[in-house]
């Protein structure tokens, strides 16, 4: 990205950036500097992607009309800590209205893959049509600007996502990888497919550490677009970095933001795995289907219960300071670290583990690494399985898939891998079709075609709200117990007022789990890009692209009546909950109207 | 004086400030002094009449606290307050 004019730099026309449409049909390239139009643009991710998708006309995620867009943040790439997001974007084929239309949806992941992507020129890559072979995208940094090449990539299929990786480190030096998983090019049957790229540490080691892009099913639409995997090649660009930056990087790295995703003997709180522990003080760990029991259970997935069985290393993101990432290895008979397992995050814990009546860490860890292999959300997928599990045993006379029940190791793998080796399209096209075909709505949770995360829809009337999925693009689905208020007033507020901006980092390239103030990024954004804008402007910025993805829910067809809860929420509360449950039809009712009244003058003044 | 330190989930509810400075003898008076400056906290820092709220966690220089906030405090000290639960937020 640059400025036209230094004369300019509070003006967000005044910056371009460098995008390359790649007809994979045609094979045509076309590399060119396009003017930011507006704020969003500037910003990046899905603050420009939905600007785009927003003038397609789609009508199913699996067309040529489809784009997928690959881009970048402002930051990304720059020396802020944690600025390292790519974003991919597009038409899911998982988020679907009732009138069967694909919802936009992006997902963003983290590591040096965009970084490097950056660093090669290109800030965006605009695929169109498919390719009739497979392909894969070679980004390279040249003298004269960046190289876009297609190379044949049959030699990848099948592979599961780190071993493709594993085999384009030896072909490309210096280089980051987004690859797809078996899911992926399965993409018929798994609507759900994942984008993995590759970490630091994945290259020197080899183990399966990627960061994914998992939301959505962008890895499945690259799939259908039969782009195996792209390879960003370039030099590092790390600057010398500006005492202001040093600055902020040292409060992202030790501050108050990152104690709970810090190791205990950094003063932290030993990462989001210790949402485990919190939750459970109210009951609302997810278990069984989100149906918590309050019989203990919980607990013995907790970081504290489960350490003693492993060797839990902290690693991170390149020149990250935060360390989350909680990777469980095997422990030897020494004590000393065995073969890596998985990285257990709260949200794949809690879904492969307690919300599957799966109890032992052991198998929690092998669930979860398979997963990752395979290439697949874990959310959605974790979510679906639980629902299969909730239907056989609601009809012990007539189960679906396997039969599988709560609790059930051997019967949930086999669904797991059938599922991304595309052999069971009951669970790979998610639980919002699946429970529909059944006839069974009432428990699958999902909405809008979204499956939820480890959060209760009980504990959370904001879910509805969220434009790409339920906990990372509308934050209230940890107010409840943090606050503990069911008044409709503070529930308006929650969603109107403050969870709608937790997008902003889906456009500047920062990591969520930096939680920088809207003063730290405007500050960020002066010292690292020369851009100077006021905190109110971003803010103004990040809720035009928030209703924008309002405003893309209404044009592919989607009702009020789509934005609400699983039916079991109004009509079977849980009393095991210790904290609620206190979201009835009334409420629920009087919520949605009011939060309406704000947000439709704002879609239609857009 | 006393320096809190509060995450920005916490300072956005005052106006975006995430460090002040308190004078206090205990961190449970220091707490104190800074709902009682900022009332808006109250809900997020306390359940009770001198109960920490279960889901925060409180920091005393890098030193995570129970739930008793007895702990005496010197001059120069920090304390942190921070959700105990993430992801999402």
């Amino acid at each position: 990205m640059h400025f036209y004019s230094d004369e300019s730099r509070d003006d967000p026309k005044a910056i371009s950036y460098c995008r390359c449409t790649i007809d994979l049909s045609s094979r045509n390239l076309r590399i060119e500097d396009v003017p930011c139009q507006n704020l969003e643009d500037a910003l990046g991710g899905f603050g420009r992607s939905f600007q785009i998708l927003a003038q397609r006309t789609v009508t199913h995620a699996y067309t040529p009309e489809n784009p997928l867009i690959v881009n970048t943040g402002i930051l990304t790439g720059s020396n802020v800590m944690t600025a390292l997001r790519t974003y991919f974007s597009a038409y899911s084929p998982l988020k679907v209205s009732d009138k069967g239309l694909p919802g936009a949806m992006w997902s963003a992941g983290s590591c040096k893959f965009g970084a490097k992507l950056k660093w090669t020129g290109i800030d965006e890559l605009l695929l169109e049509n498919r390719s009739g072979e497979p392909v894969m995208i070679v980004v390279r940094h040249g003298i004269n600007g960046p190289t876009v090449e297609l190379k044949p990539a049959e030699h990848l299929l099948g592979l599961e996502c780190y071993k493709k990786i594993a085999l384009l480190k030896n072909e490309y030096q210096d280089a980051h990888f987004a690859v797809i998983g078996p899911a992926g090019e399965n993409y018929e049957s798994c609507y759900f497919g994942s984008v993995g790229l590759s970490t630091e540490n994945q290259l020197k080691s080899g183990d399966d550490k990627c960061r994914w892009a998992g939301r959505g099913g962008m890895g499945s639409v690259l799939g259908y677009k039969n782009v195996i995997a792209i390879v960003a090649q370039a030099p590092d660009q790390v600057g010398k970095t500006k005492p202001e930056i040093r600055e902020l990087n040292k409060e992202i790295g030790t501050g108050p933001n990152s104690r709970k995703l810090r190791e205990k003997e950094r003063g932290g709180l030993g990462g989001t795995w210790a949402n485990y522990v919190a939750l459970d003080k109210y009951n609302l760990v997810p278990q069984n289907n989100f149906r918590p029991k309050a019989d203990g259970q919980a607990k013995r997935m907790s970081r504290d219960a489960v350490e003693p069985e492993f060797v839990i290393k902290a690693e991170s993101c390149f020149h990250c300071g935060i360390h989350c990432h909680k990777n469980v290895y095997e422990k030897e008979v020494d004590g000393t670290r065995g073969q890596f397992l998985a990285k257990f995050d709260y949200e794949p814990a809690n879904l492969f583990s307690t919300n599957l009546g799966v109890h032992d860490p052991h198998q929690a860890a092998e669930l979860i690494g398979l997963v990752d292999h395979l290439g697949m959300d874990q959310i959605s997928l974790g979510t679906t399985i639980a629902y299969v599990l909730d239907y056989n045993e609601r009809h012990p006379d007539k189960w679906i898939c396997n039969g599988a029940t709560f609790g059930g190791f051997e019967k949930i793998k086999e669904l797991i891998v059938e599922t991304g080796r595309g052999r069971y399209p009951e669970i790979g096209h998610g639980v919002k079709r699946l429970s529909g075909k059944l006839g069974e709505t009432a428990y699958a949770m999902q909405c809008k075609g979204v499956e939820f995360p480890a959060y209760l829809p009980d504990s959370n009337p904001g879910y509805p709200w969220a434009i790409a999925g339920g906990h990372m693009s509308m934050a209230t689905n940890l107010l409840l117990p943090l606050e503990g208020d069911t008044s409709l007033d503070y529930w308006v507020k929650a969603i109107t007022e403050r969870g709608l901006f937790q997008v902003r980092d889906d456009m500047t390239g920062l990591c969520k789990f930096a939680v920088l103030s809207p003063q730290n990024v405007v500050q960020a954004l002066k010292h690292e890009i020369g851009f100077e804008i006021a905190p109110q402007e971003l803010l103004a910025g990040v809720r035009r692209a928030f209703i924008r993805g309002l405003w893309l829910e209404r044009k592919q067809g989607y009702e009020r009546s789509e934005y609400t809860l699983p039916s079991e929420v109004f009509d079977r509360p849980n009393d095991k909950l210790g904290i609620g449950p206190f979201i009835t039809r009334e409420f629920f009712s009087a919520l949605s109207e009011r939060v309406w009244s704000v947000f439709d003058q704002e879609i239609a003044a857009l | 004086m006393i320096r809190i330190r509060l995450t920005t989930f916490l300072g956005e509810r005052i106006g975006g400030i995430t460090s002040l400075e308190v004078s206090a003898t205990t961190v449970g008076s220091a707490l104190r002094a800074l709902t009682d400056q900022y009332p808006a906290l109250g809900r997020l820092v306390w359940s009770g009449e001198d109960v920490i709220n279960p889901m925060m966690a409180v920091f005393l220089n890098d030193k995570i606290l129970g739930p008793h906030l007895s702990a005496s405090l010197a001059e120069g000290d920090q304390i942190d307050i921070v959700a105990a639960v993430s992801g999402g937020m």
